[in-house]
């Protein structure tokens, strides 16, 4: 689920678990599925970024200026 | 055109104009697993930023209620507190008013002080990996805490706007232990500190950044008056604060200091181990300053894994209970948020984060005098 190694700028303590996945449920919808519980997932959504689709597919994360944008906000 | 990313969380706006970045470089504390956190270098943003209300925002309950924001770059922040105190229509908001400035804002004719109690600490980080000082002693730490005169610290340090710690949980945030501050005795710090051995005629080394050094100078005179040792103060000039800051998240060199003077946040009130007593003693915290504690682990290892809410408050409770017993850190103060407010701004202010999307204008307000 996550592409970056380090997605938040507090560090990798609010990574999710390298094998958690999501699926897109439907147009509102989107199930995350995780290996084991996660007690701090709420507080790991506090800092997921949720854009528009002009945002992804356009700017990103300077992606013009920085390739993967990791590390840039 | 925009082209750049920021500012986050404007859902209930939308950018229009201008961007407000983060810049960074990678510190790394370990690689298996992988752990680090990210060192802010640079703030690029547009001398102007404009957002416009989102309505089609899911939670029009909420917001927003303001059709445009202009962010003013480039204006000094002495500048635009002058101006939201003395003029209308120029600014509207300004945050981070140091508490020095409190006075003046409540007395000026066209702002308001709001003051938010704040996901914000300052305390005191103890440097346990040292060997020739006694901190690895919990008595020592304990000295330290009893030497601190927390009340003066509120008062003079920060004019009131400030609340006593205990632990690291603000007595206002989810998992708050309950306990007490550690009382001023500094005839008991001195015993305490006594005991412990701290040797003849060695300085404590007492560091900070440069935004708390008043809260440094007061902490340094309460050591001398109580606990009866020399204090060297280093206050670490805004040009070395990256080197100082890969210094004690990397852990590879020798840190240069007995306590450190830092200030933190948390990104909400709800969990506050998961983001601040984990960054100071976890295994992984980018603040720990010690050997990792197997006690502390085991908490935190419940904690993370807790799916109940109300279980995880209490253990929440219990790792802010043990970080206070340990005198794991120099518990010191909760600073309030400040800003000043146009007067005719209904503002809503957050613990963990400046948001807009409650906050309105009145039919006073400069934007609504034609009927707007």
């Amino acid at each position: 689920m996550q592409r970056w190694k380090a997605p938040h700028p507090p560090g990798t303590s609010l990574n999710f678990h390298p094998d958690a996945t999501a699926e897109v449920v439907d147009d509102y919808k989107v199930r995350i599925n995780f290996p084991e519980p996660d007690g701090l997932v709420l507080g790991k959504f506090r800092g997921l970024h949720v854009p528009s689709t002009r945002f992804w597919e356009e700017e990103g994360f300077g992606y013009r200026k920085n390739g993967t944008g990791e590390g840039h906000w | 055109m925009i082209d750049a990313p920021g500012p986050w969380g404007s859902g209930p706006f939308t950018l229009v104009e201008g961007y407000s970045s983060l810049e960074n470089e990678v510190a790394m504390i370990e690689d298996r697993p992988l752990a680090g956190v990210w060192l802010d270098t640079n703030q690029p943003r547009t001398d102007r930023l404009v957002l416009e209300a989102n309505t089609d925002h899911w939670n029009k309950e909420r917001g927003p209620r303001l059709e445009r924001v202009v962010f003013r770059n480039n204006v000094a922040h002495d500048k635009a507190l002058e101006l939201v105190c003395t003029t209308e229509g120029e600014i509207d908001i300004v945050t981070e008013v140091d508490p020095s400035d409190a006075e003046r804002v409540k007395s000026s004719e066209h702002a308001q002080l709001h003051a938010v109690d704040a996901m914000r600490i300052v305390t005191g980080v103890i440097n346990r990996f040292t060997d020739d000082v006694p901190l690895r002693d919990a008595n020592a730490r304990r000295a330290l805490n009893l030497a601190v005169d927390r009340d003066r610290l509120v008062r003079e340090g920060f004019a009131g706007y400030a609340h006593a710690l205990s632990g690291l949980t603000p007595h206002y945030a989810g998992g708050f232990s309950g306990a007490e501050p550690y009382p001023h005795d500094p005839e008991e710090a001195r015993r305490l500190m006594s005991e412990a051995g701290w040797p003849e005629g060695r300085a404590l080394r007492l560091a900070a950044t440069s935004d708390v050094e008043p809260v440094a100078n007061m902490l340094a005179e309460d050591y001398r008056n109580a606990l009866g040792i020399e204090v060297e103060l280093t206050i670490i000039p805004d040009e070395e604060l990256l080197v100082a800051q890969h210094t004690l998240v990397e852990k590879v060199m020798e840190l240069p200091f007995d306590v450190l003077v830092h200030a933190w946040i948390d990104l909400n009130s709800d969990a506050p181990p998961a983001f601040i007593h984990g960054a100071y003693f976890a295994a992984d915290g980018p603040f720990r300053a010690g050997p990792p504690l197997d006690d502390f682990e085991e908490l935190m290892g419940s904690f993370a894994t807790e799916i109940d809410a109300e279980r995880q408050g209490e253990i929440a409770a219990q790792i802010d209970q043990f970080v206070y017993d340990e005198a794991l850190s120099v518990f010191l103060v909760a600073p309030q948020a400040l800003y000043a407010i146009n007067r005719h701004v209904n503002f809503v202010g957050h613990a963990a984060t400046f948001e807009l999307a409650e906050t309105e204008v009145n039919e006073e307000h400069w934007s609504r005098r034609n009927g707007q």
